[in-house]
């Protein structure tokens, strides 16, 4: 079944406290690299790969490109857990 | 390449996307640009375009109607763009939308060349003499202002003649594009696979450029090169492994200080494959030296957490100078991949490229203001001179140090020269407290008493650059503000 979105975004919520060790300020959909400070390449990386671990997922270069924001990460995991449940 | 062409005209010159563009086909493309850029005497070209066959063709282009070439990061920041299309005064530009309207409003007098309305199948009636000048790569000096170093056509064939010569690309390999195209260790890429028949396969994608590992094995790289770095983002993810990695024969690291934990990470999941350390600056064409390791011997080729940086590569040579003795000293640099200098800069060219007495001759040197020490006859790349701090006799790596105060669970630090005296500054999260005291006492069973930094401090985020890199003029600066 497909997590609904809000349960993506405390998931995610908690991913960035692991990764930053710390509260990493308003995660809502319009957040991005440029707003939430110290979110880097390797913080980027550590969060897709707890997302896909949790998830059972596997987020590829190509749809990672798309992603711009955290909104953007959000959909892209809902995405993926709909095309597994229904796949 | 051209030549290249012929030979595997039908074979797969780029992939991108799954998508093959054959060798006839980027020899065609290559003529297209030439036919367009010989409508000016000597073409002058920046090239602002992501990774790909375009841009490829434009470089190769450039060279055939008898011009000389810069290539930016597509990426960069309009006002760095800006001002390199200042310094370089380009008579063509070929960007694609909205950069090129940007870069136009720069400079009303240069054509700009959109990639998508170049028409097919044009061709120069006869090649031009090739420039002098094969390119011309911005660097970022310790100013932060961009300095144009000219680099001649025959430093350039030197340097391809040894990649094909070392084996460091074959015909049939699959190479990365990964490095930025602003980023000469690029020239390795695209000139290694382009001028031998191997397929290159550009790495642009933001995701690719996170996961490296994936796109390996998704696209079966057999030849990775890159900056030690995209080495710890492989390892971070966990995706550092034989699965992903297996079908690699060679990495060539570059760029940055390569370390003994590279080698051990990549031999455990790649048993079979080389590693290539290669060092050089771009005032020198890419690189200039290797060291060539394999799993069975690379203990001889590390000093503590350094890689030997190996010997020169044929027709160059590495020299040591001004050190207390003949095994240590500033690296400079002779032979025939020599830069002529900086782009309208000949004070600046005449402090870096001097002469050096070498055997009873007087020859032409590259000042690389990075310090050299000879161990065993190999030589070790000991980080800048300008960031070096000596206490007491002793010379201290900055990088060495953050490296201890990393391993303490100070995942993001910067140590450098302030005051004469070693600083480091260390990101501290909220909630977290930095003892100073209790650092030091940690690194002193770690570092030689001379080596631990005199003033610790914390900040809440360390400045960092375009790159995600830590950028220490303005950690400086920021210590400088600090109170004591």
């Amino acid at each position: 079944m497909t997590p609904p979105a809000d349960a993506v975004y405390a998931t995610l919520a908690a991913i960035f406290r692991r990764v930053f060790g710390r509260e990493p300020g308003a995660l809502d959909a319009g957040a991005t690299s440029q707003t939430i400070a110290g979110w880097d390449s390797f913080r980027y990386v550590e969060i897709i790969v707890e997302l896909e671990t949790t998830y059972g997922i596997e987020l590829d270069g190509p749809e990672i490109d798309e992603v711009h924001t955290v909104g953007d990460l959000v959909a892209l995991v809902l995405a993926k857990t709909g095309a597994r449940a229904s796949g | 390449m051209l030549q290249t062409a012929v030979m595997h005209s039908t074979g797969a010159a780029i992939r991108i996307g799954g998508r093959c563009v054959s060798y006839a086909e980027l020899a065609c493309r290559t003529r297209s640009y030439a036919a367009a850029f010989a409508a000016e005497d000597v073409p002058r070209v920046l090239i602002a375009l992501p990774r790909g066959a375009e841009a490829y063709a434009a470089m190769f282009g450039a060279g055939l109607a008898g011009g000389c070439y810069t290539p930016v990061s597509d990426a960069s920041p309009p006002h760095k763009l800006r001002r390199i299309a200042d310094l370089l005064a380009p008579n063509i530009i070929v960007a694609g939308n909205p950069l090129a309207a940007m870069l136009a409003k720069a400079s009303s007098s240069t054509r700009i060349i959109d990639p998508a309305d170049l028409a097919p199948g044009m061709r120069l009636a006869e090649p031009k003499p090739r420039h002098a000048t094969a390119y011309i790569t911005f660097t970022s000096g310790s100013t932060g202002e961009p300095k144009g170093v000219v680099v001649p056509r025959t430093a350039l064939n030197h340097y391809v003649h040894w990649i094909r010569q070392s084996g460091t690309v074959l015909p049939g390999d699959v190479v990365s594009q990964f490095n930025n195209l602003a980023f000469d260790v690029s020239v390795l890429d695209i000139y290694g696979a382009l001028c031998t028949g191997a397929t290159l396969v550009p790495l642009g994608g933001r995701g690719d450029r996170l996961m490296p590992a994936r796109a390996i094995a998704r696209e079966g790289i057999t030849v990775w090169t890159s900056v030690p770095s995209a080495i710890d983002l492989m390892r971070t993810a966990g995706q550092l492994t034989r699965a992903n990695l297996g079908r690699v024969r060679l990495f060539t690291l570059a760029g940055e200080p390569l370390l003994r934990t590279h080698l051990d990470a990549i031999f455990a999941a790649c048993p079979d494959a080389a590693i290539q350390n290669a060092y050089g600056p771009t005032e020198a064409t890419v690189t200039v030296s290797q060291m060539r390791l394999r799993a069975d011997r690379y203990d001889h080729a590390c000093l503590g957490r350094a890689v030997s940086i190996g010997p020169a590569i044929p027709g160059m040579r590495l020299h040591l100078a001004g050190g207390a003795h003949a095994d240590e000293g500033e690296i400079v640099i002779s032979g025939p991949q020599l830069a002529s200098g900086y782009l309208n800069d000949p004070a600046r060219t005449a402090a870096a490229f001097r002469p050096i007495e070498a055997d009873g001759q007087t020859v032409r040197g590259y000042y690389t203001g990075d310090w050299g020490e000879r161990h065993r006859g190999l030589i070790f790349c000991r980080g800048r001179i300008d960031a070096q701090v000596k206490i007491r006799g002793h010379r201290i790596e900055p990088d060495e140090v953050a490296g201890a105060i990393r391993s303490l669970d100070w995942p993001n630090v910067c140590v450098f020269k302030h005051d004469g005296l070693l600083a480091a500054l260390v990101e501290c999260q909220p909630g977290q407290t930095l003892d100073a005291d209790a650092l030091r006492l940690a690194l002193g069973r770690m570092l030689d008493a001379y080596a631990i930094p005199s003033r610790i401090a914390s900040v809440a985020a360390l400045p960092r650059n375009e790159n995600d890199k830590i950028d220490t003029a303005r950690a400086a600066r920021l210590l400088q503000e600090m109170p004591q």
